[in-house]
């Protein structure tokens, strides 16, 4: 296993190195306007509270516009739509990449004709996918930290590191969702990246409108991001609905992905 | 010895509504011998190669790489398989050593002595990208990797493709090496003079059926002359082709047989006699003209 990790790692540098550059440049860019914003915040709450509720319901899924408060700009600027839209889009790409893009290519015959068991593969590029998202949320963090003590965004270190924890397992869960359909089944790495589009746009979308039209809401329960409260965590508290959806991904994919992957065609 | 490769009405079905696409294939390749797979396109060939390694799952029957089951057991009889795929597909970012490094790791075993000398004999360019590499380039790389830790069985799928002449020896010469330390080799081919040259056995496949296997170098059935026996009575052709000492090949034409002999050419001849022959010709058949007796009738 270790070996297909290592190779992995070494076959992705460029892409870890330029999307730890990527994530740290946007937080550095929406954390370090964040003292000019705050000196506006009264204007700017009124401007953002005046938009459509649509645009608001998409920018802050439905909490009350107030980017004067460190939680609320951080809800706002970055935890609700753009990291883990970053991260999304980092993550799905990775997911249905690292077992599809072999199998397309047909390089995946080549581990497999090797005494590797197919499980112990599957493993190993879930570590090394595991790895990868680790890298990128970790230098994100670590940057979030340091700009937010640099442009005084009072906030607990804590609750910073816990919505940075979440935001990653929340985007982390789409990739997965890839990873599994494209292990699970022959589907091709682009149809198992639309799914895992479709699964986290199309809820951010479902979850975000749902409180301008009654007939989105009972819908709505069923897309992950009805359960995805970034002012609540930053607040310190967890959403079981939450915890519940990511248990049930991780766990029920892994089963599926190892179940599915262990006796399915080779393309 | 009991057979490296054992395959045991092996039968594979893609889709529920379409016909096997093999079908009941039984063959076995012992240690020290090289086994050519022949057939067209879609014939089988790659479905077989893909059961044996256990990348598609069989509809029925089993196949076995060194006594071990290649579904139940296959990570241990992979251990023994060095493969190569038909049109070889290889990561294109990293250098070849590198990629070479890395199938080593998985797949440990042979010497280094070894890689060093099959590197050298191949004349592998090994510090460019993959991707930079010709087809035939990157068709050594793949040779290499499949025999460079000195496996017990070789899959082989069309090795040679791609190959300059002079890197063909080198193939064929790290064949015979292979068979000489008791390597069984299994490897498809539509090269006929290759499989000729170097197989010990052939197998030709046709719409996922094993239709004929014979011994290369069986006189019996190889290198003998066949009679091209043209007669001027019409009437006799039906006689003639249940004549002792003489196998049917094919008829030509109303008058015209082709004839193998089945025992020694003065018995046959001695059969022709009694005969109003018009003509009598003789041709070696070899293994083209026994692929195309089977196939002949492809458009």
């Amino acid at each position: 296993m270790i070996p297909i990790i290592k190779w992995e790692l070494g076959q992705r540098k460029g892409y870890i190195m330029w999307w730890c550059i990527g994530c740290v440049a946007l937080i550095g860019l929406l954390l370090l306007i964040y003292p000019s914003i705050h000196d506006q915040a009264t204007v700017l709450n009124k401007v953002l509270n005046q938009l459509p509720a649509g645009l608001r319901e998409l920018k802050t899924g439905g909490a009350a516009a107030d980017i004067s408060s460190p939680i609320g700009y951080l809800n706002a600027q970055v935890y609700y739509v753009t990291l883990p839209l970053l991260f999304s889009i980092m993550t799905i790409g990775l997911g249905s990449s690292l077992l599809a893009r072999d199998e397309q290519n047909h390089t995946l015959e080549l581990l497999l004709a090797r005494p590797v068991s197919r499980g112990k593969l599957l493993a190993a590029k879930v570590i090394a996918g595991l790895l990868i998202v680790a890298i990128v949320s970790s230098v994100t963090t670590i940057a979030t930290l340091l700009l937010a003590k640099a442009v005084s965004l009072d906030v607990d270190t804590a609750y910073l590191l816990l919505i940075n924890l979440y935001t990653t397992l929340f985007a982390l869960s789409f990739g997965f969702i890839g990873l599994v359909l494209s292990s699970a089944s022959t589907l091709t790495s682009r149809f198992s990246r639309a799914a895992a589009v479709l699964v986290a746009f199309g809820g951010y979308l479902l979850a975000s409108l749902s409180g301008l039209t009654h007939w989105l809401q009972t819908p709505a329960k069923f897309a992950p991001y009805h359960y995805f409260d970034p002012t609540q965590i930053l607040h310190g508290h967890l959403s079981k609905g939450l915890d519940a959806y990511l248990l049930f991904v991780f766990v029920g994919g892994a089963l599926l992905a190892w179940i599915g992957f262990r006796r399915r065609d080779i393309n | 010895m009991g057979a490296s490769i054992t395959i045991d009405k092996l039968s594979k079905r893609y889709l529920a509504n379409q016909p096997l696409a093999l079908d009941e294939l039984t063959l076995s390749v012992r240690p020290g011998e090289v086994y050519g797979f022949l057939g067209a396109n879609g014939a089988g060939k790659s479905t077989t190669i893909r059961l044996l390694l256990n990348f598609l799952q069989p509809t029925s029957g089993s196949a076995s790489i060194m006594g071990l089951d290649s579904v139940q057991q296959s990570v241990e009889a992979k251990k023994h398989i060095g493969f190569l795929a038909g049109d070889v597909a290889l990561y294109s970012k990293p250098t070849a050593r590198q990629l070479l490094d890395y199938l080593s790791a998985l797949q440990p075993g042979g010497s280094t002595e070894y890689r060093r000398t099959l590197e050298q004999r191949f004349e592998a360019d090994l510090n460019k990208p993959i991707g930079m590499l010709s087809k035939g380039n990157r068709q050594k790389i793949g040779i290499i990797q499949a025999f460079m830790h000195q496996p017990a069985v070789l899959i082989l799928d069309e090795p040679s493709s791609g190959l300059d002449p002079l890197m063909q020896e080198a193939f064929y010469q790290t064949v015979a090496e292979a068979k000489e330390r008791g390597a069984a080799i299994f490897m498809s081919s539509h090269n006929l003079a290759e499989a000729q040259r170097i197989c010990d056995r052939i197998g030709i496949i046709k719409h996922g059926k094993l239709i004929r296997e014979q011994a290369v170098d069986n006189s019996a059935e190889l290198g003998i002359p066949v009679f091209r026996v043209t007669l001027r009575d019409h009437a006799a052709i039906s006689k003639l082709k249940t004549a002792p000492h003489l196998k049917l090949i094919s008829q030509a034409d109303s008058n015209t047989l082709l004839l193998q002999p089945t025992g020694s050419i003065a018995a046959a001849l001695k059969t022709l006699s009694t005969y109003d022959v018009a003509n009598l010709t003789s041709q070696k058949i070899d293994l083209e003209d026994e692929f195309l007796e089977y196939y002949g009738d492809q458009p």
